[in-house]
This record gives C-alpha cells, sequence and structure tokens, in this order.
C-alpha cells in the first residue's frame, strides 16, 4: 500500500509541481503581497517592502473609488444576471417549443455573441451608442430623444448590463436547452392530459425540474459579472463619473500605477466576495438538487 | 496536526520565492558606463510604444549595416502598457535592452530603480531641448534620452472658420466666442474636442489651463504638489466652462479618431500633437489638409499661452543583457544626420535642436507653429506619483466639468490626493 502511495505520489508530480508554481504561488505570493506596501519602486528589491497587516485593506474601504467599484460591480451582478437568466431562459423556451423547424439556426445565432470577440464586440456597441450613434439615429427617426447611452451617469451601466445581456444569453439558452431536454415529455404530456395548459406546465413542471439548470448557470454568471472588466474598459473607460468603474478595472488602475499591494488586497475582496456568493449558489444547488 | 506547520511553510516559501522571482542580485544602479567607438554586437531587444516600430524601421536597417555583428529585434507596445509591461519583465528579470517611452513614464522606472544612467559618450545633453533633458534627471543623473519632442497644438477645421468669419482664437475669451459661432457648421453640437474621463489625457490638458491662469503644478524644486491655489481653480473652472456651456462633447474624444471626425465635419476644432500632421497627410493627402485644416499656437489664459510638451524617450533598463548595444543604437539615433533623416522620414520634431535648422524642417509651416510654440510649454511634473495623481485630475475635473462639483473643491480634492502620494521618491 505504501509503495502504491509512492508511485501515485511520483506520478501526480508533474501535475502537483505545475499546479503550485502556476496556481498556488501567485495566489499566495499576491495574497502575502496585499499585506504589505509593496509598489512598483520595489520590483527590484521585493524584500525591502514594509509589513503592513491589513493597513491596505482599510485604505481601500476608505477610498471612495473602490467602495463605488463595489456599489458598481454589485449593480451589474444585481440586476445584470437576473435579466440575463430570464432572457436566456425566455430564447431556449422559444427555441425548444416555438421554432421547431429552424432550430439549428437560431440556436447558432443566439449562442453566436457568446463566442465573439468581447473587445470588438464592446468597440461596436460604443459606436452604435455614442450620443450621435446608430441607436440614437434610429430612436430620432420615430421621434424619441434618445439619451446619452454612455456620457451620463445614470444611462451608463444599464447600457453595459443591455450589452452583456445580448452576449451572454446565448450561454443560458444553450445550457437551458440541454436542461429542457432532460425533462421527461411523459410529464408534460401527463399534466396536458389532465388539463394543464402551457403557463401551468411551464410554473409547476418545466420551472422547477430546470432548477438546478438555471442555479448552474447563475453560478457560472456570477463569477464571470463580478470580474467584469473588458465591457467598461472598451466602451466607458470606467466613467462617466466611475459609473462603470468595477473592482477589476480598479484593480487593473492600481496595478498599473504602480500600487501592487492595494492592488492585491482589491483582488482577495473580490475573491472572498465571490467566493461568498458562488457558496451561496452552490448550497441553492445541492439542497435542491437533493430536494 | 501536521497541516499547521505544513501550510505556514508553504505559504512562507510561495511568498518569498514569488517576490525574489527576478530579483537582481543588489539592487543597486552603480553610475554611468562609458560605451567605446567599436561596432556593436549581438541581438538588441528594442521595445517601442504606441506605434513607434515604424518611426524606427528605417534606423534600424542602417545601424545593422553599420554594425554587421549586431541585429535589433522590435516589439511595439501600446503606449498605456508601457510602464507596466517594462515594470513587469524588470521584476521578472526578462527586461529588454532598450525603451522608448513616454517621458511622463521615465520617472517611475528611476524611482524603481529599473533604469541605467545614459552612458557618457551616449549624446551630449546640451544638444537636446533644455525641458525635456532636465525631466529625465534625477540628481543631476540622465536616464533617458529625448529622440522627438511633441507639443500641442490648436487645430481647426479653416473652412469652417472661413465660413463663418473668423480668425484663429488667441485667448480663452476669443476661444469661447469662436465656439460659438461654430456650433451651427459643425455637424455635432460640441465644436470642439476636449479629453474628459480617467481614461482619457486630461492631466495633459489642465497642466497647460494651469500654466495659462498662472500656475504651477509643482513648487520650483519639484518637492511638493502646489495643486490648491486661485490659478488651479481658475483652470478647473474654465475647463469646466468648455463642457456646461455646450462647446466640448461630453463623451470627450469618445475612444475615437480626432483626425477622422475633424474631416467628417463632426468637430471643429481640438487640441493635438504635432504627430498629427503627417497622419491627417496621409489620410486625405496635403492638397486637402492645406486647405482645410490649420495649426496654431494654442489660446492665452490670463497669464500667457503655455502648451503641453512631452518627449519619446529612450532609456536602458539596469538589466539589458546588451546595454552596451543599446546605448550604441542610441547614440546613432541621436547624431545630427540621424536627426534631420527623422524629421525626413516622419516629419516629427527632432530633440536635437540643432537639427532644427536643417532647410526642410526650417521651411515646414506647420513645425514652424510648434517651433513657436515651443517658446511657451509645460511638462509633466518629472516624479513618480504624476501618473496616478493626473488620474485624480481626471476623475475631479470631470466632476466640474458635469456640474457635480465646484472647481475649488475639485482642487482641494486634488491637493489632498497630492499630499496622500507625495513626489513618488
Amino acid at each position: 500500500m505504501q509503495r502504491q502511495g509512492l508511485v501515485a505520489w511520483a506520478l501526480a508530480l508533474p501535475f502537483l509541481a505545475i499546479f503550485a508554481v502556476f496556481m498556488i504561488l501567485p495566489l499566495v505570493g499576491s495574497l502575502a503581497m496585499s499585506f504589505t506596501d509593496m509598489s512598483s519602486r520595489d520590483v527590484r528589491t521585493p524584500f525591502a517592502v514594509n509589513l503592513v497587516g491589513f493597513d491596505q485593506y482599510a485604505a481601500l474601504f476608505a477610498d471612495e473609488r473602490f467602495v463605488q467599484s463595489l456599489l458598481n460591480t454589485a449593480y451589474f451582478v444585481g440586476v445584470g444576471i437576473p435579466i440575463t437568466i430570464v432572457v436566456g431562459l425566455a430564447l431556449a423556451l422559444a427555441v425548444d417549443a416555438g421554432i421547431a423547424r429552424l432550430r439549428a439556426v437560431f440556436r447558432i445565432g443566439f449562442f453566436a455573441p457568446v463566442v465573439t470577440s468581447i473587445v470588438a464586440v464592446a468597440i461596436v456597441w460604443r459606436f452604435m451608442l455614442q450620443s450621435d450613434g446608430i441607436v440614437n439615429s434610429m430612436l430620432a427617426v420615430v421621434g424619441i430623444d434618445g439619451p446619452q447611452w454612455l456620457t451620463d451617469p445614470a444611462w451608463a451601466m444599464p447600457s453595459i448590463i443591455i450589452m452583456t445581456v445580448w452576449r451572454n444569453a446565448g450561454l443560458i439558452m444553450i445550457i437551458c436547452l440541454a436542461g429542457l431536454q432532460a425533462i421527461p415529455p411523459e410529464l408534460q404530456e401527463a399534466a396536458s392530459v389532465d388539463g394543464a395548459g402551457p403557463w401551468t406546465r411551464l410554473r409547476r413542471i418545466t420551472l422547477p425540474l430546470l432548477r438546478p439548470t438555471i442555479l448552474l448557470g447563475a453560478v457560472l454568471l456570477t463569477v464571470g459579472y463580478l470580474q467584469m472588466f473588458e465591457e467598461p474598459f472598451v466602451m466607458t473607460g470606467g466613467g462617466p463619473l466611475g459609473a462603470t468603474t468595477s473592482v477589476s478595472l480598479f484593480i487593473y488602475e492600481q496595478f498599473g500605477f504602480g500600487d501592487y499591494a492595494s492592488g492585491a488586497a482589491a483582488a482577495y475582496v473580490l475573491v472572498v466576495a465571490t467566493a461568498a456568493i458562488a457558496a451561496v449558489w452552490f448550497r441553492m444547488l445541492r439542497s435542491r438538487v437533493e430536494s | 496536526m501536521k497541516r499547521a506547520p505544513v501550510l505556514t511553510v508553504v505559504l512562507l516559501v510561495s511568498a518569498l520565492a514569488l517576490a525574489g522571482c527576478g530579483r537582481a542580485d543588489d539592487g543597486e544602479i552603480d553610475g554611468p558606463v562609458t560605451i567605446d567607438d567599436s561596432p556593436a554586437t549581438g541581438e538588441i531587444i528594442v521595445w517601442t510604444a504606441g506605434g513607434s516600430d515604424g518611426r524606427l524601421a528605417p534606423f534600424i536597417k542602417t545601424f545593422e549595416s553599420d554594425n554587421p555583428e549586431a541585429s535589433v529585434e522590435v516589439t511595439d507596445v501600446p503606449l498605456n502598457e508601457m510602464v507596466t509591461k517594462v515594470t513587469s519583465a524588470i521584476a521578472a528579470g526578462t527586461a529588454p535592452d532598450l525603451v522608448l517611452m513616454g517621458l511622463a513614464d521615465i520617472p517611475t522606472l528611476i524611482a524603481a530603480e529599473g533604469v541605467q544612467p545614459v552612458a557618457e559618450g551616449v549624446v551630449d545633453a546640451s544638444t537636446i531641448l533644455d525641458d525635456v533633458q532636465q525631466a529625465t534627471e534625477r540628481e543631476g543623473i540622465s536616464y533617458g534620452v529625448p529622440w522627438f519632442v511633441d507639443t500641442r497644438l490648436f487645430c481647426y477645421r479653416k473652412d469652417f472658420a472661413t465660413l463663418a468669419g473668423l480668425s484663429a482664437p488667441t485667448t480663452w475669451d476669443e476661444l469661447l466666442a469662436f465656439s460659438e459661432s461654430l456650433k451651427v457648421p459643425a455637424l455635432r453640437e460640441s465644436p470642439l474636442l476636449v479629453p474628459i474621463g480617467a481614461d482619457e489625457p486630461v492631466g495633459e490638458f489642465i497642466l497647460p489651463l494651469l500654466g495659462q491662469a498662472g500656475g504651477a503644478a509643482m513648487n520650483a524644486d519639484n518637492t511638493e504638489y502646489t495643486l490648491d491655489t486661485p490659478e488651479m481653480v481658475e483652470a478647473l473652472e474654465y475647463y469646466g466652462s468648455l463642457f456646461l456651456e455646450g462647446h466640448a462633447a461630453a463623451d470627450g474624444t469618445a475612444g475615437g479618431d480626432p483626425i477622422g471626425d475633424a474631416l467628417v465635419g463632426r468637430i471643429a476644432a481640438f487640441y493635438v500633437g504635432t504627430w498629427i500632421i503627417p497622419a491627417i497627410e496621409a489620410q486625405v493627402g496635403p492638397q486637402l489638409v492645406e486647405s482645410a485644416v490649420a495649426c496654431t499656437e494654442v489660446p492665452a489664459g490670463p497669464a500667457g499661452n503655455p502648451s503641453y510638451l512631452g518627449a519619446a524617450t529612450w532609456a536602458v533598463p539596469t538589466d539589458a543583457a546588451n546595454f552596451d548595444g543599446a546605448f550604441k543604437l542610441i547614440r546613432s539615433l541621436l547624431t545630427l544626420e540621424a536627426q534631420q533623416e527623422l524629421y525626413d522620414q516622419t516629419r516629427e520634431l527632432p530633440a536635437v535642436t540643432a537639427a532644427w535648422d536643417y532647410p526642410p524642417l526650417q521651411d515646414d509651416p506647420w513645425l514652424t507653429t510648434a517651433r513657436a510654440q515651443l517658446e511657451s510649454v509645460v511638462i509633466a511634473p518629472p516624479v513618480p506619483s504624476w501618473n496616478e495623481l493626473a488620474q485624480t485630475i481626471a476623475v475631479e475635473s470631470e466632476k466640474v466639468a458635469r456640474g457635480t462639483t465646484t472647481a475649488q473643491d475639485a482642487a482641494t480634492a486634488i491637493q489632498v490626493k497630492a499630499d496622500e502620494l507625495g513626489t513618488g521618491w
């Protein structure tokens, strides 16, 4: 047994080495960095940094820009995820039930934005949403004075959410489609025989059986949305007035300024938030599956 | 029971190992090295910023021909990423041999002990435009070599102005009147293109306004920021009025293309560096530019009309493997002949002022305006904290421009941040 164990460890060693170097080491290193005052001036003398305990974390929460980035990220996640799930689920139901003939075409069409370069997509959306862009031009045709989508602090985040929903609803659609196809058709048929209409079947059969699938989609979206970066980076640069600065964008800026320790601390705040929310989702997922 | 000590060791070892990656042997920088007149040898790794690889290409050919045992490999890096990339490379022990970056980024690398003093015999510092040469120095030692300089001019659609019966504005008030008259001809409601927001170069716009109002970002010996002053308030108020009174678009440059916007008439006027001239001409040809675009010195405030001055600057990282070849390459780029050829190839304004006597450059009307503007310029404060403070200036200026704070409160907030950051040395 002992020899078998050694052989197993020997076989696992290459993976463990790679895992340690590329996963554990950066994670631990950046965690350690967050308890120092390391900046770009220390890159050649990293041992000269001072240990400052939780000072970086305290400074972060006293920083108006960081607090705003937290709130912005919460807004993006809190509003963006439910809308993405509802739209994705609606698309899945439509593709699964209502559009039988061109199902493959619609499936590919709705999924295409997911696999398109986010930078290219964001640039196109930015031009579309400019004050004199195509969206406002089209609204003007029907007599509507469109808002300043990307330069009005009230509209900038909703604009980014609209683009993000457009891009990610296809992912939820694919996941939900798989879930829908796993629901035994006998259940739907039996309910129909008992007189249940489409709405009742959706509420009483489809949605309850799709819950694990939806929760899985929610977990995936949560992790992705909490780390939103490219969308504000390309479309608004975090503005106007910081209204779209996400935590990831804040971290990027801190590293750009050479404030490595502050950036590392902000990254760990994001890690903790992501882990906490994901844990809640997984707990819900597990309890639903078990029930 | 064994887990806690193991975890502790892993934590410590990992943290120390990561922190020590690529660390230099002693972290100390010696004084300037000396290079001889022998040909360069070996591979020279060069990073340029913002598309300057194209500017460099013809010179590399000549250099490799003159130094047959040397080869130069050039990689262009996005301008805004250069400092991050270079500091990361320094930390990882993979720094290139030579970097070309903005003048304002040099202090950050000096503070990180990431660049070497300029070797003796590379260039006679007295031949370089004084304002930019001084900005490369720390305690009397130069760490960078400016290659070409760039100052902002005020460019406008000459045909629009003619149509409206206007001449180029020379003062702040005239600019407002000029813009007011151009609101109709400009296809976009706001005639001026002015940077706004944290992702645009607002600091480079506010610094000259501050100078035009009679202030300066730092005291005379660059040891303290002086930004909560009546002059700064006046500069911020003027900046804010450009947006609040509808002269400048709320989406700033919108990450867009000022040349294209000006040429299609979306905007009527913009502040831009002299690099714009060859770019515009390449797009539409010199004749159309001549008839449609004019550039003048920037409008003056109550205390004059200083404009922003930058410079593309060469620096050799401390850990450069082939620093000898790198310094020899710089030397080849800073000869009078090479600087004149730089003008021929790119129409950039060379950093060596003697090259300005080159007859074709003397006859260039655009650069005549630029040289006149160079009589009155401001540069970014030559301290490491400037880049971070510039972002705060952008954030606070945007608040003024959108009417969510007063110029006085913004100036105070900027000074608070400046005090918190210090100079960064």
